[in-house]
């Protein structure tokens, strides 16, 4: 360096310092205000708090200052994460994605003023997502001093399914074209026409047979059989083996639609539905009727987490421990739920089918959403993961053609809802 | 204003100079100054910027001193390294703002533009400010030949009683 500065003196090498001096003392003229004394306010305010997976919600964070100006403030948010999900095997649970606008705000604030940020989100998967809290680095104009402050801005979204499909092709009080034992709510319960009696005190007069009773001279009222609906139970495999994930992916959000979009048009059809949940924890609601009913499957379904802890082979247990024997005599129908058929379920199919179980089988078309992931990702090139794919449908159609033999299987995919794809023979 | 202009003046400016001094070590600062630039401008940091920009100031400044008298080619480069490279981070920041793949909106646009507007206006009162440095240390060097320690003292001075005024 000697070298380079031979031809000039150390004192015009000093005076030049004089200009860093006077760098820093125009940046730091007004002092950054301490933690304490801030006066920055952050407010957070979401469009839904109760949104649907793929909407869009808006989130608007307002800056407020109380305190004197700030000269730069960098206002940094980061979009809400799945609170009912924790680390999986090191992957971080499901985040919403931003769909329009910044996380970040670049401002300055006058005392008594305020900014505003505004950005959209979409939720892949049901739940429920927490924000925890915004960043706000100030800095001073030239950047020289800057300090950052967490403000804690907590607020809690809950993403419900989204009935893509609006309704599964169901008659009256059946599902998938055959009834079953339990007496219906729906419509009042009036199936086939069975009989003419005698009018009583109390029946309704909707029911008087007025051209019987005009020919007979008496009050004649028709009698119905009573209609009759499935008494079902939902069981949705969330289980780790069985639930495909790439990266931060997986067919969770699939199950849960799929799941929700059976159990409302079984309960729309006036049958009693229960539901079981197998996953981290194992959640049940108990057969029932009616959208209240709908509701609390709902609930569950969203708080329900994905797990090593329980599984589809121990479901005849728990309907008996949950449902008691009273459900295990009426031999009620069974709907399983899962993204990948594998040997417990096959297991546990045949098992409770052989017990009288009405058995049916629903696969979840998670095959497109895994190979996207895997796309995305970049992990393998696409005509690899086209290769891939093709072996596990061949996979898939193996167990479709083994769970046939006993149980219907339907498949259903996003936007086209539920298919048939084999019907069990009966006897 | 995006952050590309003034890295490719940076540069430029490091490579004239690198020319103008016709120096090995001249040479291999400029490299290294180069180097932390773009490792800078790629990654929008900082502290790679601002040693790039110490890196470039005693190469500006034996290469002015070929023009200009050594005092003011090395007030000048000091001016030139300083509002380029506080010009340069403070687009990093707003870039990482306006650049969301997602898009802003007009009300942040707004705000960051309104920043970006008086930090321009805070540059060129430095500058102005800095003018009258130079001009004050012009006129001391007629009468004294420790101009230099003299005015070097007096800002440092400055610097210390604004602090304390204000704290």
């Amino acid at each position: 360096m000697s070298a380079v500065l031979s031809d000039t003196s150390a004192a015009s090498f000093g005076l030049a310092s004089i200009l860093v001096l006077l760098f820093l003392a125009f940046d730091l003229r007004i002092p950054l205000p301490r933690p304490q004394e801030t006066g920055l306010v952050v407010s957070r305010r979401v469009s839904e708090t109760k949104a649907l997976m793929g909407i869009p919600v808006l989130v608007e964070i307002t800056l407020e200052n109380h305190g004197r100006r700030v000269e730069k403030v960098l206002l940094h948010d980061t979009p809400p994460t799945l609170a009912t999900s924790s680390f999986f095997h090191d992957i971080p649970p499901a985040r919403a994605i931003v769909t329009n606008g910044s996380t970040s705000l670049l401002c300055g604030i006058d005392e008594g003023g305020r900014a505003t940020l505004r950005y959209e989100v979409r939720f892949s998967e049901p739940g429920e997502y927490r924000f925890v809290s915004c960043s706000v680095r100030v800095q001073s104009m030239f950047g020289l001093a800057e300090r950052t402050l967490d403000v804690p801005s907590p607020l809690t979204v809950r993403v419900y399914p989204r009935r893509l499909v609006k309704d599964v092709d169901t008659g009256s009080a059946m599902a998938f074209g055959w009834s079953g034992v339990t007496p219906s709510r729906y419509k009042g319960g009036r199936l086939d026409f069975m009989n003419i009696r005698n009018y009583t005190p109390g029946d309704p007069l909707r029911e008087v047979n007025w051209k019987a009773s005009g020919r007979l001279g008496k009050m004649l009222v028709n009698e119905w059989h009573v209609e009759r609906g499935l008494d079902c139970v939902i069981i949705v495999d969330l289980s780790a083996g069985s639930l495909p994930r790439v990266g931060e992916w997986n067919g969770r959000g699939e199950v849960i639609t799929s799941a929700y979009e059976l159990a409302s048009s079984l309960v729309a059809s006036g049958n009693r539905v229960g539901l079981l949940v197998m996953g981290h924890s194992l959640d049940k609601v108990k057969p029932g009727f009616g959208s209240r009913q709908l509701k609390a499957m709902v609930e569950r379904l969203v708080d329900s987490r994905e797990g090593e802890v329980w599984s589809v082979k121990h479901t005849e247990q728990f309907l008996e421990m949950f449902f008691r024997k009273q459900y295990t005599l009426r031999r009620g129908t069974l709907f399983f739920v899962f993204a990948w058929p594998d040997a417990e379920i096959l297991e546990s199919v045949s098992s409770l089918s052989r017990m009288g179980f009405v058995c049916n089988s629903v696969f979840v078309e998670a095959l497109g959403g895994e190979g996207r992931a895997l796309t995305d990702l970049r992990f393998l090139k696409p005509s690899e993961v086209e290769f891939g794919l093709r072996f596990a449908r061949a996979e898939v159609e193996s167990f479709k053609t083994m769970l046939a033999a006993v149980s219907d299987v339907y498949a259903w995919s996003a936007g086209s809802g539920f298919t048939i794809e084999a019907r069990r023979r009966r006897r | 204003m995006s952050a590309r202009p003034f890295a490719i003046t940076l540069l430029g400016t490091s490579a004239v100079a690198a020319v103008v001094s016709w120096n090995f070590l001249a040479s291999l600062v400029v490299a290294a100054c180069g180097t932390s630039l773009v490792v800078g401008f790629v990654w929008k940091r900082v502290l790679p910027t601002l040693i790039a920009g110490l890196l470039l100031y005693p190469v500006l400044a034996v290469a002015l001193t070929t023009v200009l008298p050594a005092t003011w080619s090395y007030l000048a480069s000091g001016l030139f390294v300083i509002v380029l490279c506080e010009r340069l981070t403070f687009e990093y920041d707003a870039s990482r703002v306006l650049e969301s793949p997602t898009g802003i909106d007009a009300e942040t646009r707004s705000l960051v533009s309104q920043v970006s507007r008086a930090h321009t206006k805070k540059m060129f009162t430095y500058i102005a400010l800095a003018a009258l440095v130079v001009a004050g240390s012009a006129v001391a060097s007629t009468y004294t030949v420790r101009a230099s320690e003299l005015i070097a003292a007096a800002m440092l001075l400055f610097l210390v009683v604004l602090i304390y005024a204000i704290r």
